[in-house]
């Protein structure tokens, strides 16, 4: 097994899907959080953003959808073909793209609230009744291929990051919300859950 | 070969590396191009309701023009023959895909337009741009990554030819970067394929 080390902030943001594959597959890695360093770190990364993830000491690998897309190849948590990949794919890249409207820093409350309303009725309601209607359809514990995937991970990492905003969200998706549910309480995923830094975002 | 038919508005945008990539392997596909007023009437039947779909015989419609660009980079070769290398690739397309979205193209405000579009160029493109080229520089390759064309080298090319349209003179700030666009434009596949390609400027 190679050595990994992951490198972001102290937080969950765009680093909390790749941890949470290295815990579903029982990858020791390095969880590195830069907290008063960054302008020192900044420049030893690539394009001067976060996560990074090095492998084996090699060359640092930016951009936080490459490297859960990497991850989830090595642990065999793609799908195993390339249209099961293909298809895990498009649902995390869906989901992914919700997540950067997440208005994290906003501190006006009804600014807020509006912005997250919009970001339900605009995008997030659309995205995810399709996906719901594809498992209800699918009549699969999974997303993809009939085994969990990254995709599964990815909707429960947008849930669990979501609760932040509006925790009502996804009980409008009963199929989601069970999938969730499920992985949630994956034992090493709720191992994860139980005992990772509680932080802001 | 399976049959591929991609479906998207008569531009080059999001479709747009996909179609590079079966020119330059030479594999037919049914170019579909939407007329914007028959958009309202398809979106619904689309899977997330937006374009570009890939459709792979009559397997279930593919969404989203970074999980294209990836499946039909692994089913082409265009993927650097390792996931480590493509790993570096889908790097490359990812940042692309997130300096480029910095740009307000859809903003109606033409004040607010021009501004958004000065900082997405000076504090987002141009930085990430000086950085690809300084390493590519320093690398002295034929191709960005894996020794081979790759999706890395044509999600560049792209990029530099849509860029032309808000920086005329773009890609010749960066010598090693304009040098390999000219490489992969002068390929007789792509070289054919731009020639006879539809006239959109984005």
């Amino acid at each position: 097994m190679p050595t990994y080390k992951l490198v972001y902030f102290d937080g969950r943001g765009r680093a909390e899907l790749a941890r949470m594959l290295f815990a579903e597959a029982g990858v020791k890695y390095e969880d590195f959080r830069v907290k008063e360093n960054w302008a020192t770190e900044k420049p030893k990364t690539p394009f001067g953003k976060l996560p990074v993830l090095t492998v084996d000491g090699g060359e640092s690998l930016a951009e936080s959808g490459a490297i859960v897309r990497y991850l989830a190849r090595e642990f065999d948590l793609d799908g195993g073909s390339s249209i099961y990949a293909a298809q895990a794919d498009m649902i995390h890249t869906a989901v992914i793209d919700l997540a950067n409207d997440f208005p994290y820093f906003e501190e006006d409350k009804a600014k807020l609230a509006e912005r997250v309303k919009t970001l339900e009725e605009k995008k997030a309601n659309l995205v995810f009744e399709k996906i719901e209607e594809r498992l209800k359809a699918s009549g699969s514990q999974f997303l993809v291929a009939r085994k969990l995937t990254y995709a599964d991970i990815a909707v429960a990492s947008f849930v669990d990051a979501f609760k932040d905003f509006d925790d009502s969200f996804i009980k409008k998706f009963p199929c989601l919300d069970a999938l969730q549910q499920r992985i949630a309480s994956r034992p090493n995923i709720k191992k994860w859950f139980d005992n990772r830094p509680k932080t802001m975002f | 070969m399976p049959n591929y038919k991609l479906v998207y508005f008569n531009s080059k945008g999001r479709a747009e590396v996909v179609r590079l990539m079966f020119a330059e392997a030479g594999v037919e596909f049914e170019d579909k191009r939407v007329q914007e007023e028959d958009w309202p009437q398809l979106k619904p039947t689309m899977p997330f309701g937006q374009l570009p779909v890939l459709y792979i015989d009559d397997k279930p419609p593919l969404p989203q023009s970074g999980a294209i660009e990836r499946y039909v980079a692994r089913e082409l070769n265009f993927d650097g023959g390792s996931s480590l290398a493509f790993a570096y690739i889908d790097m490359v397309c990812n940042l692309l895909e997130d300096v480029g979205s910095k740009v307000p193209f859809m903003e109606k405000d033409e004040a607010k337009k021009a501004a958004g579009t000065k900082d997405a160029l000076e504090n987002h493109i141009y930085p990430a741009f000086d950085k690809i080229e300084k390493k590519f520089k320093e690398g002295g390759e034929e191709f960005l990554i894996a020794k081979r064309l790759t999706l890395a080298d044509l999600a560049i090319f792209h990029f530099s030819d849509v860029a032309r349209v808000i920086d005329a003179n773009f890609i010749t700030k960066y010598p090693t970067l304009d040098a390999l666009c000219k490489r992969v434009a002068a390929r007789p596949s792509i070289k054919k394929y731009l020639e006879n390609r539809p006239k959109t400027p984005l």
